[in-house]
């Protein structure tokens, strides 16, 4: 480097002024590519060239932390990025920015604060996240203390055109924004079998991330602390001192990292930082375009706030993974839960999500938001999911509806005809037969919903019960008792309603609450019938309906497994309602009244 | 590839050759000499590439591949800027982006005696001339032309120097003048030293004159003439506009 270059970097930052031309607080254009394998991407900071690959592995945890995963980062100088880095042996600069970039990125890596508890002594688990860490490690454990996957970010540096810790930092966040890690299900006698499922069997599950670190990195020149964003190499070998910052866009300032060089005042320390969370927003924006145009799904979602959308739907998903061992499917009775903490936006966005996941094929959810009080969600299998076509079939014929359809489908998503000997043969051998449930515990909305459901006819075996924290309960009833039951027929705005009623209870639920709730999921599929009068002989076995059931969490796994036994046995043919069934306009209405008025 | 011996060498003049082409057919050239440059390759009655480049021909018979680099194969009786390294006793060692270090005597100033060694700090930036460059040694350069003036080589006091190819170095040295040096001297009041080994170094009174100058130059490689009149017109209205 001449001394002319030298003399002239400085001379021109006195006016504001950067040899290429940028203002002292501009980012350099940021490219951000993605490789056709999940987990790898190319980004370019200007001259800056680098990559990033993530893997993953099944190794033993840590003795001290059995329920986390780990997560790895290895940076790798290659020659051709620097006549000063050397092939094998790393120089001095080379160590010296590999631990910078280690530290910044390992912000990623720590530990998330998840509480795993167990109510109740059944499988009901409640998770709670809180804090805020990047990537969830917790939710990479498989077996406590015997597997868990380990990640892996590679990050090859192909040409250092200046502020490697910044593009490195993008690189892994993108890399792993991309990355699937292929479902693992527990499987065996005793669950302790672990099954890895490849790609093509089934599809893999992305990380969870809570929310993205960025790292902006701050050179120092001269004795009146010029300070400037993003510094070209030429400008690296001229300062005097760096500091780099790392942020994500919920306004937490994840680290501050100044290694030596010259001192800075701490004025422009906080002044550095206040630019840096505006140019973190800038490259998660840049980060989000470059995911959603290049197709990738990432794990971002909507609303400023990345933590709770994304990753709640992951913890659903990661927490059926671990408790069901199949995803949406479970094998037992499992109650899984979780806690979101967070703002009303984030109820919207949880119903919404959970509107997603009922309409993947994993049977029905129906999500229901108590007030203050923890809402838990159940996946239970369904064994078997209606075609609509069936269900429709079956609605032509005179049907006595034993109970409310709640079926939260998504509109017009069709419930899948899933074959149950094969399904549970694929699961493991369960013999038991599953059941479908829709569960309602709504503290706040018991009123509406009461007042949704009383109209509706219920045989005499159908409970519907308001525990004391006003909970109502809803029981199948025996399918011998449906049959005498003629009455009892829901007319189609009821059901309408009621179908519609968790999407009310969240809505609701979402307007009036202000501060930070602590919701949590409680989610059963059931099958029901819904459809009157049919042999039970035709539909057995093929058609449950959907109830809304409310009930005590303690008791929810004898109840189900009693009542699921009783259905099992005694199936009346009933169709199940989907939602599309509720917004199926007059011709069904009509139908139901016309039945409902038969029947009386 | 005898198709392509048998064609004229007049196609591939200022066409694109890859290694491998055979250009030129001895056989049609009897009793005349002709004269190779770098990247051409004698053998036997053909002459083939042996670099990927264009063909280049000057009257009356020299020819040459000529292709752009960001690594410079020293050349005698080039001009080149280069960056004091280190002082030894009797020459300097000055790095001109070659593969070796180049060695510029320290008598090889005009007037220059054993009195009179001139002091060069590490990091200086000089306007030398190649005089030796063979292959495996370190080149000699020089601060004097073949007659022993002065001639405009030496130390350059401030400015700002920047680095690309080969192949912009000649563009800004053709003649006539390339026309991005011109549109950018009708608005703009500067001097500029090229060297051959892809440095260049620019001054001009103010930094962001300086700064204006240089990143016009570094973005003009790929353009046509057209083009970096067009460019030039508008940065300059850019600029006028802010």
């Amino acid at each position: 480097m001449s001394v002319n270059e030298k003399k002239f970097i400085q001379t021109a930052l006195l006016s504001d002024l950067r040899i290429d031309g940028r203002g002292p607080f501009d980012f350099r254009t940021l490219t951000i590519k993605f490789g056709r394998e999940d987990g790898s991407s190319e980004v370019q900071l200007g001259q800056t060239h680098m990559m990033g690959f993530v893997t993953s592995q099944l190794v033993e945890p840590y003795r001290d932390r059995p329920n986390e995963g780990s997560l790895s980062i290895y940076t790798e100088f290659s020659p051709m990025a620097d006549p000063s880095f050397e092939a094998g042996r790393p120089g001095e600069f080379a160590v010296e920015l590999d631990r910078i970039i280690d530290r910044g990125l390992s912000l990623l890596a720590q530990g998330l604060n998840l509480k795993i508890e167990n109510l109740t002594g059944t499988n009901h688990w409640v998770f709670s996240f809180s804090g805020k860490r990047a990537v969830d490690t917790e939710s990479l454990c498989v077996l406590a203390g015997k597997l868990v996957w380990s990640i892996r970010i590679d990050l090859h540096i192909l040409d250092n055109g200046g502020n490697l810790v910044d593009a490195s930092n993008v690189a892994a966040l993108t890399a792993l924004l991309t990355f699937r890690r292929p479902e693992v299900t527990l499987g065996g006698d005793d669950n302790q079998e672990v099954i890895v499922h490849p790609p093509e069997v089934r599809e893999p599950l992305p990380l969870i991330l809570h929310h993205l670190p960025i790292a902006v990195t701050f050179a120092f020149f001269g004795d009146d602390n010029a300070v400037v964003i993003d510094p070209t190499h030429y400008e690296e070998a001229v300062m005097g001192g760096r500091m780099t910052a790392t942020l994500n866009t919920n306004g937490d300032v994840c680290a501050i990292q100044k290694a030596g060089g010259d001192g800075v005042i701490q004025s422009v320390i906080m002044q550095c930082l206040q630019i840096a969370s505006v140019k973190a927003a800038d490259i998660t924006t840049e980060i989000r375009k470059a995911l959603t145009s290049s197709g990738v799904k990432g794990m971002l979602g909507a609303g400023s706030s990345l933590v709770p959308h994304a990753s709640l739907k992951l913890y659903l998903m990661s927490c059926f993974d671990l408790s069901c061992g199949k995803r949406g499917w479970i094998t037992n009775e499992v109650i899984g839960s979780c806690a979101v903490v967070g703002s009303k936006e984030i109820l919207g966005w949880c119903s919404r999500l959970l509107l997603e996941m009922c309409s993947d094929s994993r049977g029905c959810f129906q999500q229901v938001i108590a007030g203050r009080r923890p809402v838990t969600f159940t996946p239970a299998a369904p064994s078997k999911v209606e075609t609509y076509n069936t269900e429709r079939a079956l609605r032509k014929i005179k049907r006595h509806t034993s109970s409310v359809a709640v079926d939260i489908d998504g509109p017009g998503n069709l419930r899948k005809d899933i074959s149950p000997s094969s399904e549970q043969k694929a699961i493991g051998g369960i013999s038991s037969p599953l059941l479908e449930r829709l569960k309602l515990v709504s503290e706040e909305n018991n009123v509406d919903k009461r007042k949704h459901m009383e109209g509706n006819n219920f045989s005499e075996k159908e409970i519907y019960q308001n525990d004391g924290i006003g909970n109502s309960k809803n029981f199948i009833g025996g399918p011998s008792s449906r049959a005498s039951c003629n009455e009892t027929i829901l007319k189609s705005d009821q059901e309408t309603d009621a179908l519609f009623f968790p999407l009310l209870v969240v809505s609701q639920l979402a307007r009036c609450c202000h501060a930070i709730w602590t919701i949590r999921f409680w989610i059963s599929i059931s099958h029901g019938k819904l459809l009157p009068n049919k042999k039970s002989e035709e539909l057995r076995g093929d058609e449950r309906t959907s109830e809304a059931n409310s009930e005590e969490p303690a008791e929810e796994p004898k109840a189900v497994a009693s009542e699921t036994e009783a259905l099992e046995t005694n199936m009346q043919s009933n169709g199940s309602k989907t939602l599309l069934d509720a917004v199926k306009p007059k011709n069904q209405r009509k139908k139901k009244a016309a039945h409902a008025n038969d029947a009386r | 590839m005898e198709d392509k011996a048998s064609t004229s060498p007049a196609s591939f003049i200022n066409q694109a050759v890859v290694p491998g082409d055979v250009v030129l057919d001895l056989t049609n050239f009897s009793n005349q000499t002709i004269k190779l440059g770098g990247g051409l390759y004698q053998d036997s009655d053909a002459i083939s590439v042996m670099k990927a480049g264009k063909l280049k021909f000057s009257k009356p018979n020299k020819y040459w591949v000529e292709s752009s680099q960001k690594r410079y194969v020293p050349c005698v009786e080039d001009h080149v800027l280069g960056i004091v390294v280190d002082s030894r006793s009797d020459n300097f060692l000055v790095d001109i982006k070659g593969p070796a270090l180049a060695f510029l005597p320290v008598l090889a100033f005009e007037g220059g005696t054993r009195r009179n060694i001139p002091r060069f700090e590490a990091g200086t930036l000089l306007y030398v001339r190649v005089v030796k460059a063979n292959v495996g040694m370190n080149p000699e350069l020089s601060c004097m032309d073949a007659s022993g003036k002065a001639a405009e080589f030496g130390p350059l006091k401030d400015g700002y120097m920047f680095e690309s190819s080969t192949g912009l170095s000649r563009m800004l040295l053709s003649s006539p003048t390339c026309s991005i040096l011109e549109a950018l001297g009708k608005k703009v009041s500067f001097e500029i030293a090229v060297g051959l080994n892809g440095r260049v170094w620019v001054n001009a009174e103010s930094p962001s004159n300086i700064i204006l100058v240089s990143n016009a130059i570094m973005r003009s490689e790929s353009l046509s003439r057209v083009q970096q009149q067009i460019m030039v017109d508008k940065l300059f209205q850019r600029i006028q506009g802010s």
